[in-house]
């Protein structure tokens, strides 16, 4: 119901293009960090810098950054910086569903369903006892 | 202690003895029998002793009072303060005002006191001394969560819910600090000694002691404190072991690094064991998270469609961020907001008017189905729910929408849920949760008062005044525990047309307001509700006329209609076919 402008459209398709960025290392995993990953993560703050998105735009950075990192990190900081890597990682994909939330183009999501089953089966409990 | 002294103490409990303070410790009956008795002669002798007052009444009772009033003893067999403690009490003004200063007490003779002359009462009664100026300090003074301490966490819980709710104080001070709360009629006494548990109320047991609650944090509430901060520490003391967090942050940090492609079949199986560890350590949010991982996971190992990369990122960061903020130093309220609450938890609620808006019937993918009644609470400007739901995938239970919908309703055994959907309900002592779900449990007294139109009611921020105003309404974004669904009650003018729409198997109305702006309505095809649909369709039973409101809840996509609204008539689009 709200109208989608120009601007919304871009956004949109950015955040789609992170969302299949996050989804697909997610399926490989980020000890599968590769060259290409940091390549593609800078393309991307590039996007954000463009949209005027300051705080994307860092994340995107700085999770582009501490991936190269952990690639190249020795097994002794190894574990310090993947872990660097995972709160940005879920940071990233957290700002992602505010956004999408706050301009309204996402899927309805699961969560609401879900909600209303885990009431439902506690209203059948306490409507027993 | 000599015997002087406690005279000057029993003088000040007898100053303090004021007809509402001696009614409040026993009642009026035995007040009115007490001063029956001495206008039939009745008179005491005091003598003083160390620490007591030993009162010999003209009948023969013996009594031996203290500087308290919840000290005492009595040769008559009652064990609960009886006619003879008051008289003791009472008596005393006329005894000392006509004779005190004669009665001169010896500290060598304590163990055999000398008595005073009863005097002629009535001619004293006006030198009755002024009461003490009593300190109720205390009451705001006081740490909020020292005062608590000897109450048990659920009830402290329970009063500090009832705030929500407006409640009219009336406060006297006197020998007592008199809290009235006008709505429940329930007055609560403070003494001046420190202590909630002393506090007087005619209620009995533990809804007493819930109203001593409720008064105090009522009383220190109008006076600008604000102990929500202590109240939440004090309530959902979150306290969990650092190891916990530890290994939720392992497990996801792995899960992340190996990736799903690689990720063993065994992985999912740690967060149902990370639930029951969130589970013990008192952390309902962070379970409720473990749980959605472990069945994405269980859907992502079964290759089933239903599986969403997206749910499964938007878990794994939610607790991800969870486990940060738990880390750092947030202060106690929010703390407990983030470890979230275990739901189902009812609290009662003295009283609760309720404007019913509609019901509207659902089912869910995962097989259940139910029926959702709303009502609107004009007192906190909230939503409440009550939900009949089963579970409707397995043979032989199924839930028959028309028939839940006739049903009687759990609190009256006369009034039938539909009629409950569009009554006006007054209840006493009900039960409702923190998301203000009604409880079909308890025992409460539901009474029906007069329902007033729709027009004329007060629905807050629940009525939106155009069409417009629900286009330039924010919306509301949230990380942590789902976004709540909305609701609005509309109001239109009439309907200009209703359409049935094959594609996408809805019907369409759309509706004008006075304003002249158009919006579209969406009441999506369902076998169980068709005729309804059908009747909707053919334009059977619609408001026609003046203006009518419509109770929706406004989703991305659209705005769905439950009920349409005019006068006190009620109608629910999918129920009443």
């Amino acid at each position: 119901m709200n109208g989608i402008g120009k601007e919304n459209t871009e956004l949109n398709r950015l955040l789609s293009r992170i969302e299949d960025w996050t989804g697909d290392l997610l399926l490989r995993g980020t000890s599968q960090f590769v060259l290409e990953d940091a390549k593609r993560l800078e393309m991307l703050a590039d996007e954000a810098q463009r949209l005027d998105m300051d705080l994307l735009e860092d994340l995107l950075r700085k999770l582009g950054r501490s991936g190269e990192q952990s690639r190249l990190a020795t097994s002794d900081i190894e574990k310090a910086e993947s872990s660097k890597v995972a709160g940005l990682f879920f940071r990233l994909c957290s700002y992602i569903e505010l956004a999408r939330q706050s301009i309204g183009g996402s899927e309805e999501s699961v969560e609401e369903e879900e909600s209303e089953v885990e009431s439902a089966e506690e209203d059948t409990g306490a409507g027993a006892s | 202690m000599s015997g002087s002294e406690m005279q000057a103490k029993f003088a000040r409990l007898v100053a303090l003895g004021t007809e509402d303070y001696l009614i409040r410790y026993a009642n009026k009956g035995l007040y009115n029998r007490a001063l029956k008795d001495m206008e039939k002669g009745v008179s005491v002798q005091y003598a003083f002793t160390e620490n007591a007052v030993v009162c010999t009444l003209s009948d023969g009772t013996v009594c031996t009072l203290t500087d308290s009033i919840e000290s005492f003893t009595c040769s008559c067999p009652s064990d609960k303060i009886c006619k003879h403690v008051l008289i003791g009490i009472l008596d005393y003004p006329h005894v000392a005002g006509g004779g005190a200063e004669a009665a001169s007490v010896d500290p060598g003779h304590a163990k055999e006191p000398e008595t005073l002359a009863s005097a002629s009462a009535k001619a004293e009664l006006s030198a009755a001394p002024e009461p003490p100026t009593l300190d109720f300090g205390w009451l705001t003074e006081t740490e909020m969560g020292a005062l608590v301490s000897s109450f048990p966490a659920a009830r402290v819980e329970e009063a500090a819910f009832r705030l929500r709710y407006i409640e009219e104080l009336d406060v006297r001070e006197g020998s007592l600090l008199v809290v009235q709360m006008k709505r429940s009629g329930v007055e609560v006494a403070f003494t001046d000694t420190p202590e909630v548990d002393r506090a007087l109320c005619a209620v009995p047991g533990a809804d007493g002691e819930m109203y001593k609650l409720e008064a105090l944090l009522r009383y220190r509430a109008s006076k600008g404190l604000d102990d929500s901060d202590e109240l939440a520490a004090k309530l959902s003391r979150v306290e969990f072991p650092p190891e916990t967090l530890e290994e939720f942050r392992d497990s996801i940090g792995e899960l992340l690094r190996n990736g799903l492609a690689r990720l063993p079949h065994s992985f999912a199986d740690r967060f149902e064991l990370l639930a029951i560890a969130a589970r013990s350590s008192g952390l309902p949010n962070l379970e409720r998270e473990a749980r959605g991982i472990h069945g994405e996971l269980e859907l992502f190992f079964a290759r089933h469609v239903r599986f969403s990369t997206r749910v499964l990122l938007s878990r794994l960061s939610r607790v991800s961020l969870m486990l940060d903020a738990l880390e750092r130093e947030i202060g106690p309220a929010r703390r407990a907001q983030l470890a979230g609450r275990f739901r189902g938890k009812y609290y009662t609620v003295p009283r609760l008017d309720l404007y019913a808006l509609g019901a509207e019937p659902w089912e869910t993918r995962s097989g259940y189905r139910g029926i959702t009644y709303y009502f609107y609470c004009g007192e906190d400007g909230g939503l409440y729910t009550y939900s009949q739901a089963r579970p409707a995938y397995y043979e032989g239970s199924e839930f028959n929408f028309s028939r839940h919908y006739r049903e009687r309703s759990p609190w009256k055994p006369d009034l039938s849920m539909k009629d409950a959907s569009s009554s006006m309900l007054s209840f006493r002592a009900v039960k409702v949760s923190g998301e203000g779900r009604l409880s079909a449990g308890g025992s409460p007294a539901l009474t029906l008062p007069e329902r007033p139109g729709v027009e004329s009611f007060g629905f807050g921020n629940l009525r939106a005044a155009s069409f417009a105003e629900l286009a330039s309404e924010p919306v509301r974004v949230g990380l942590f525990g789902g976004l709540p669904r909305r609701f609005k009650l509309l109001r239109a003018a009439a309907i200009e047309s209703s359409v049935y729409d094959r594609a996408s198997q809805t019907l369409k109305f759309t509706v004008v307001d006075a304003a002249g702006d158009r919006l579209e309505l969406i009441l999506p095809y369902h076998a169980d509700w068709s005729t309804a649909i059908n009747r909707l369709e053919s334009g059977r039973g619609l408001p026609s006329g003046d203006e009518f409101h419509i109770f929706a809840s406004i989703g991305e996509e659209g705005v769905y209609p439950i009920s349409f609204l005019q006068g006190n008539r009620l109608l629910n689009l999918k129920l009443d076919g």
